[in-house]
């Protein structure tokens, strides 16, 4: 059917517009919106915003924290725990100011999370006690902090593949994150089409809301269905492979030399 | 009369350039049709048109009024901005979030706080003149990417914005319907509204545009000039073609 000519234009489309003014109340969806879109601008951008001075093998880097998480949880030393700070210290100072001020600030507040909510159960036990455990968790959130940091998630991927991590989880984990992207970036989007249209406080933000998460649920499902589809249709048999198989270098070893004369020391030393 | 002025402007994504010292002013009335290849800076240049980003530097004013990160910041006079610039995003599947088409267009005069009677006038008219009265009742979700392009104009129509931003609303439709919103935007035009529209398809626009800036791939403009201008440089006109 062809489509219909425009009828002519209403008189209130061609009178100019009136500007209304509106009582501002506050509501707390108004409140939050710019802290969510922060957030959500954060989801949507591809990590990771720090650059390590030496790029290790994915898999080295992996077996690295690992490591690392592991000897902290075991080690009761302090001069034990005080060399492995050290190790994380050294590398912390090749990084540019502006990136060691974003490190120190997510891991302070993740170290403070963890105070308030892990670690209550020790503060029973007396503060001796207390700062032990504290210092742990936080050298461990540290070192975790650092990981996510300069570490791509392409390169976590590839890491799980080469410890030979089941395909399934790999798959997962990349289908996971990927979508959540994806997924924060359509809400953005949503967001910022919805604050164009917002011209005075909304009566009933809440149903908004609701509205907003129903389209995205629903697109999710969509996604979902395609994405599966389009795997099919280029061949997807349930084997995850890496396009890029990677290789470890001497030096990706002998990165791990520090680490392991810790755990030598762990062993062998009876203080 | 200088509607908007732009001076110096320059805008950064995290790890590249968005706009690089952009000057440009564009009168009350006007019919601008903004050319470039993708991701040359036309759709950024509509996001910070429309208040929902701030340059890194630079002036943007409107109307006199200079719009910076502080007047942005309250929530008042943005309100009065975006009641100012009606946007048509590119995505219009992020733009409609309602349970019906009906409801999609009656969502912004519900908050201009108009009476029942004047808000149901306004769908109606809406949904006339962009040919949607049949998907009055649908749920936008389940609508055709083209049909989701004309609801999403009547929606912002119903606002009766000075400003209409458009960021390829031809993209999707068939020859016809396009023709049908090119010729509704003439009449909006025509009844004093200022439209600027992104697109990268010189066919689908030279008929309507009054003015054409062109960006490069440098995130700058390269040309500015009116349609007459453009009719005496077929080189251009072909270089625009091929964008």
């Amino acid at each position: 059917m062809e489509p219909k000519q425009p009828t002519n234009l209403p008189a209130w489309l061609q009178a100019p517009a009136s500007t209304t003014s509106h009582a501002t109340r506050v509501t707390f969806w108004q409140r939050n919106q710019r802290h969510l879109r922060a957030l959500l601008r954060r989801l949507a951008q591809p990590a990771p915003a720090i650059q390590p001075r030496w790029h290790l093998a994915p898999q080295i880097n992996l077996i690295r924290l690992l490591l690392l998480v592991l000897l902290i949880a075991l080690i009761q030393n302090a001069v034990l725990l005080w060399c492995l700070a050290l190790l994380l210290g050294f590398q912390l100072l090749w990084l540019p100011p502006g990136q060691l001020r974003r490190f120190v600030r997510s891991w302070l507040f993740s170290s403070v999370v963890a105070v308030i909510i892990v670690l209550p159960s020790y503060w029973l036990n007396g503060p001796a006690t207390l700062l032990f455990f504290s210092l742990k968790t936080s050298l461990m959130l540290a070192n975790a902090q650092y990981y996510r940091l300069t570490t791509p998630f392409q390169d976590l991927l590839s890491g799980l593949k080469s410890l030979h991590f089941p395909d399934v989880l790999i798959m997962t984990l990349a289908i996971a994150v990927t979508y959540l992207r994806m997924l924060g970036q359509h809400l953005l989007l949503t967001m910022e089409a919805l604050e164009t249209r917002t011209v005075a406080p909304t009566k009933h933000p809440y149903r908004l809301i609701g509205a907003m998460f129903g389209n995205l649920y629903l697109k999710s499902y969509a996604y979902a269905l395609e994405l599966y589809a389009a795997m099919e249709a280029r061949g997807f048999n349930g084997h995850y492979v890496r396009s890029t198989p990677t290789h470890s270098h001497w030096r990706d070893y002998l990165s791990l030399s520090p680490d392991l004369l810790v755990l030598i020391l762990f062993v062998l030393w009876r203080p | 009369m200088a509607l908007i002025n732009l001076v110096n402007l320059c805008y950064d994504y995290p790890n590249t350039t968005g706009l690089d010292h952009l000057n440009l002013t564009i009168n009350a009335g006007e019919f601008v049709c903004l050319m470039g290849p993708n991701g040359s800076g036309k759709s950024t240049l509509m996001k910070i048109l429309s208040g929902l980003a701030s340059p890194k530097s630079g002036d943007y004013q409107l109307d006199g009024q200079a719009i910076t990160a502080a007047y942005l910041a309250d929530a008042q006079r943005r309100q009065r901005l975006h009641q100012k610039i009606g946007v048509v995003f590119q995505n219009t599947d992020v733009q409609l979030f309602n349970t019906s088409v009906a409801e999609e267009i009656a969502f912004g005069p519900r908050q201009l706080g108009l009476s029942a009677a004047a808000i149901e006038q306004r769908v109606t008219d809406c949904l006339q003149l962009t040919d949607c009265e049949a998907l009055r009742e649908r749920v936008p979700y389940q609508l055709s990417g083209g049909e989701k392009k004309r609801v999403a104009l009547a929606s912002v129509l119903a606002l009766n914005p000075e400003i209409l931003l458009l960021d390829e609303p031809l993209n999707g439709l068939t020859i016809a319907a396009q023709q049908q919103i090119l010729t509704l935007l003439q009449r909006l035009q025509s009844a004093g509204k200022t439209i600027i529209m992104a697109s990268h398809n010189f066919q689908q626009v030279q008929a309507v545009g009054q003015r054409f800036i062109i960006f490069n791939s440098l995130h700058q403009i390269s040309a500015d000039m009116t349609a007459a201008d453009l009719q005496r440089q077929p080189d251009r006109q072909t270089q625009l073609m091929t964008l």
